[in-house]
């Protein structure tokens, strides 16, 4: 196939700009903790939502990840050190300085450690080897302000001594003003590293409490950065870090709910590909698209430049400010127009075919984003229409608690609500995909899909919202419910398999703008398929 | 506030007098009357450098957050030099991000002093003198001399000195960070 030999042509040297360069992945991702494989994943008769190992990649894989908050974290962290200062004999600032450098992989330190020139590995990790480290300042005097109160002074091992405000001074400026956690010495030229500890005590008190927050703060966003298998959860106060199963993981979902895009953030955008949404979001902030709107729709009068808005489809225009007649096509007088219905004496002039052309082209380009657009922002509105839902089922489920009915037998209907918020948001992200689609046989295949899921997911909203709360006949409603939810899953699952299998076989093709981008993506998301 | 005794002003003040007291080679400065927190400063081209003989003046400007943060500094006289913009601004480490907070007055005022015949020419604040830095030296070291001369013929105009301070205020901090507008149409080309 044509576009698989392109593909591969140029995927050896596409830097991807999503999930970066994963070589050198530390500790706990590698490959073999995926026990995924593809062979059990290709029928469609296990139901959405029942994840099994096999589930598809873009579908929210929720058994395999774990939460960790800041403080788990940090004390994570601290077990660390101490067990690595008691095996290596090194102490607990030293020890953590050295994890930090080794991306806070046991391993990695242990094995260089062991095999690697002291002198280079300690100069690496900015730190002082305890043999070396001093136990007084070299100078009398602190060399940032000049207190010369020798009792006053502390240093960090390399012998630069400052006084204590000084250092607090110099502290609140790089975690506060430059957010930095990675601090160096304060002496020029000196890049030993202030650990943890020396932070800490030096930010004793109420009076450095905000600082010191920023500073663990700090700490903990560099851990997670330092990790390719952990994310911090984008939604609003939500204070868990999600650990992913391994760096390429596609959608997850947090503790909190939430469900989001491991590789690029935002919320889980199944089935397109984080660079369509990228291109799809940026598209929808630019204004281009409104001056877009503004060439098809308007033009400038060519006497007086006032502009003029075209609504109807008569081509013969007249200035409301200077009252000039022309015509809209040729943008010339009206005048020998007007004899006969249609006399555009300019009409195959080359000049103006090239701009009749740049405005016919520019309004169906218009026309076809705002058919897109008009329906992912539909989606979007109803799904946020449909959090109302939530209250609504809830409600009806304690009611039928109070009928008898158990607890587990009413979950139904919430689950219900869920398939439908879910059904909703991929449709809305499938008028991204649909934007950037060329209109191949598999495009067809692919509208027929959404359409279908369309259809289900507004019969099971209909249901929910107009029906279900009305109803007396419970046992008929849970019936119902429960089919509507699993014609709509099934449909689901559906759609976002056949999309999948487009990435895999790469049998779509895009807009050509994008497709060029798209190549480094499908290919990263085929190699996540294999792990 | 203006009239205690902070951290910033202290520092300062010791600066001044290790600068007065151990005065380094070819450099003067001092704040200005009443205010302690702006300087000027005179820094002359070092010896066997087409620099050599240039007086050039500068003015710092300092935050109470000093020492932990950089001032800022300018070239009052026109210096034609690869890491130099057009409106005065130098292009040097250890007034950004390799800033500490050990340094003090007289640490910029020889850096920079240093920095006249050590350009880094991978930094260009001026395109076209880092070119013929490399390219061109004979050229490069004409105009050099050009703004050493002028150098000292500004020095009898007062008012035009007062000028370019006033100008400082409007184009500040941010000259240095390598996209200065102006980088690619030095003075010196015009003539
Ligand atoms: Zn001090
Ligand atoms: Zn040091
Ligand atoms: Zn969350
Ligand atoms: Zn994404
Ligand atoms: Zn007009
Ligand atoms: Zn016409």
């Amino acid at each position: 196939m044509d576009d698989e030999e392109t593909f591969m042509a140029m995927s050896d040297d596409e830097e991807f700009p999503v999930g970066g360069s994963d070589d050198e992945d530390f500790g706990e991702d590698n490959d073999d903790v995926m026990v995924d494989d593809d062979d059990d994943d290709g029928d469609d008769e296990a139901m959405f939502g029942v994840e099994e190992s096999g589930a598809p990649t873009l579908l929210v894989d929720e058994t395999q990840c774990t939460f960790i908050t800041a403080d788990e974290l940090i004390a994570q962290q601290v077990h660390l050190i101490k067990e690595i200062s008691s095996v290596l004999q090194l102490p607990h600032g030293t020890a953590r300085v050295l994890l930090e450098h080794f991306g806070w992989s046991k391993e990695q330190l242990m094995e260089r450690y062991w095999t690697e020139d002291h002198d280079k590995l300690f100069a690496d990790a900015r730190c002082i080897q305890p043999k070396d480290m001093k136990d007084q300042c070299d100078e009398d005097m602190c060399s940032i302000c000049g207190n010369d109160n020798k009792e006053e002074l502390l240093q960090i091992g390399c012998g630069h001594g400052f006084c204590h405000e000084c250092w607090v001074a110099y502290l609140e400026e790089k975690i506060l003003s430059q957010g930095k956690q990675s601090i160096e010495c304060p002496e020029y030229n000196c890049n030993i590293l202030v650990d943890e500890s020396t932070v800490t005590s030096l930010l004793k008190g109420p009076a450095h409490a905000e600082t010191l927050a920023r500073y663990y703060e700090r700490v903990a966003d560099a851990i997670v950065d330092s990790k390719k298998t952990m994310r911090w959860c984008p939604a609003p106060d939500c204070k868990f870090a999600v650990i992913a199963p391994h760096s390429k993981c596609k959608m997850v979902k947090c503790k909190c709910g939430f469900e989001f895009c491991f590789q690029c953030g935002q919320e889980n955008h199944t089935p397109v590909l984080c660079l369509m949404l990228k291109a799809w979001l940026k598209k929808c902030a630019d204004d281009s698209e409104t001056s877009n709107w503004l060439q098809a729709h308007t033009k400038p009068c060519p006497k007086c430049a006032s502009v003029i808005e075209k609504n109807g489809g008569c081509n013969h225009m007249s200035c409301r400010k200077c009252k000039h007649e022309f015509c809209w096509i040729c943008l010339g007088d009206w005048e020998p127009h007007g004899s006969s219905w249609f006399n555009c004496t300019r009409f195959n002039d080359s000049e103006t075919a090239v701009v009749r052309e740049k405005v016919d082209a520019s309004r169906s380009l218009l026309k076809r984003y705002l058919f897109y657009f008009d329906r992912f922002k539909n989606h979007q509105s109803s799904r946020q229409f449909e959090e109302k839902l939530v209250k609504a089922v809830d409600w009806k489920m304690k009611q039928m608690q109070k009928q008898g009915w158990g607890w587990v037998e009413v979950q139904f209907l919430i689950q219900a609500v869920a398939t439908l918020q879910q059904a909703r948001r991929v449709l809305q992200y499938t008028y991204v995909f649909a934007y950037y689609l060329k209109k191949t046989p598999q495009c067809l295949i692919f509208e027929e899909n959404q359409a279908d899921l369309q259809m289900q997911t507004e019969r099971l909203s209909e249901y929910l919202e107009q029906r279900a709360a009305k109803m007396d006949d419970l046992h008929n409603l849970k019936q119902q419910v429960m089919n509507l939810r699993a014609y709509c899953e099934h449909r689901l699952q559906k759609l976002v398999e056949h999309v999948e299998e487009g990435y895999k076989v790469g049998f779509w093709e895009y807009d050509e703008k994008i497709a060029e981008e798209m190549v480094g993506q499908v290919d990263e998301f085929n190699e996540s398929l294999e792990l | 506030m203006s009239s205690s005794i902070t951290p910033a002003r202290k520092r300062l003040m010791k600066d001044f007098k290790r600068l007065q007291e151990d005065p380094p080679q070819g450099i003067m400065g001092a704040p200005v009357e009443n205010d302690i927190m702006t300087w000027h400063a005179v820094i002359f081209g070092p010896e066997g450098t087409p620099f050599e003989d240039g007086a050039f003046k500068l003015t710092l400007t300092f935050t109470e957050d000093y020492p932990n943060k950089a001032p800022v500094v300018k070239f009052v006289s026109r210096v034609y030099h690869p890491n130099v913009y057009k409106d005065g601004s130098i292009c040097l480490d250890i007034l950004q991000n390799k800033w500490s907070p050990t340094y003090n007055i007289t640490g910029i005022l020889t850096s920079i002093q240093s920095l006249l015949d050590e350009p880094n020419p991978n930094s260009p604040a001026n395109a076209e003198a880092a070119q013929l830095y490399r390219e061109n030296r004979r050229e490069y070291e004409r105009k050099v001399r050009d703004c050493v001369e002028e150098s000292w013929s500004s020095d009898e105009e007062e008012e035009e000195d007062e000028d370019e301070d006033g100008q400082d205020g409007d184009d500040d901090d941010d000259g240095a960070d390598g996209d200065a507008p102006d980088a690619d149409k030095p003075d010196a080309a015009e003539q």
